[in-house]
């Protein structure tokens, strides 16, 4: 049994993301929408939150790259070009995105259904 | 090669893993709900978690029906643990450790706040209410 479990656990997975310049452009101008956003909404926890996923995600992409966890099917400047713009763009991107859309829900829940946020011990 | 070519001509990034990154998920997940609770977010925490994992479903679900996502496993199930196991807690996680290093100011989306913020609006409420009644 547990060396079913083993077996099941140590079973390779894999998960592939087919890419092409197209989609680096728009996760780019999704990412560059959010950032502009919080500039202009004065959103400094939405713009400090971009700028501090910038060096995670570049070390968790890097980290993925070097111990070949992370694999980019291209060479040369593409290469580098694809890392930055998913450690730069779009990670940090989606992590600002996403706070902002709950600390805009959030606030709008406390301003208009103030019940909801009183709902619950914690 | 044209524009159009150099714009589509496709190259995969591709993740490897073994099952045993799904239970890694699942650790991740209880550590972060451990912090949310601990340092007094679980509202927004909350939220984090559902607007991430929305918005990473949405995404996922997109690029997976355009043929451009792959799972070698149960591609549905995968595809919705993925979106929920994977954006969430990382969030969390990402902003208690900004939150405890002074990088961002979360004291007015803490439990506390939130609910200083409900109760005010609350009274608020009530007080306009009374005029009305007592006119009535």
């Amino acid at each position: 049994m547990l060396d079913l479990l083993i077996d099941w656990l140590i079973t390779p997975a894999e998960i592939n993301r087919v890419v092409n310049v197209l989609y680096l452009i728009i996760v780019s101008c999704i990412a560059l929408g959010v950032l502009i956003t919080a500039i202009v909404t004065k959103n400094k926890n939405g713009i400090r939150i971009y700028l501090f996923s910038i060096p995670v995600w570049l070390f968790i992409e890097g980290f993925g790259l070097v111990t070949g966890l992370r694999e980019y099917d291209i060479n040369g400047p593409m290469f580098w070009i694809t890392y930055i713009v998913v450690a730069v763009g779009e990670d940090p991107g989606w992590v600002a995105l996403a706070y902002m859309v709950s600390e805009w829900s959030l606030k709008f829940l406390a301003n208009k259904y103030p019940n909801i946020i009183l709902f619950g011990k914690g | 090669m044209d524009v159009m070519e150099f714009l589509l001509e496709p190259f995969e990034i591709q993740r490897h893993l073994t099952n045993m990154y799904y239970i890694g998920m699942a650790l991740i997940c209880v550590l972060a709900v451990v912090l949310a609770y601990k340092r007094g977010f679980i509202r927004v925490g909350a939220f984090l978690w559902l607007s991430s994992g929305l918005i990473c479903l949405i995404w996922e679900v997109t690029l997976f029906l355009i043929g451009s996502r792959h799972y070698s496993f149960n591609p549905w199930l995968e595809l919705s643990y993925h979106a929920f196991t994977e954006a969430g807690p990382g969030l969390i996680i990402t902003f208690v450790t900004a939150d405890a290093l002074k990088i961002i100011d979360m004291s007015q989306l803490s439990d506390a706040s939130l609910k200083k913020r409900s109760r005010k609006v609350l009274k608020e409420l009530s007080k306009k209410m009374k005029p009305q009644e007592e006119d009535a």
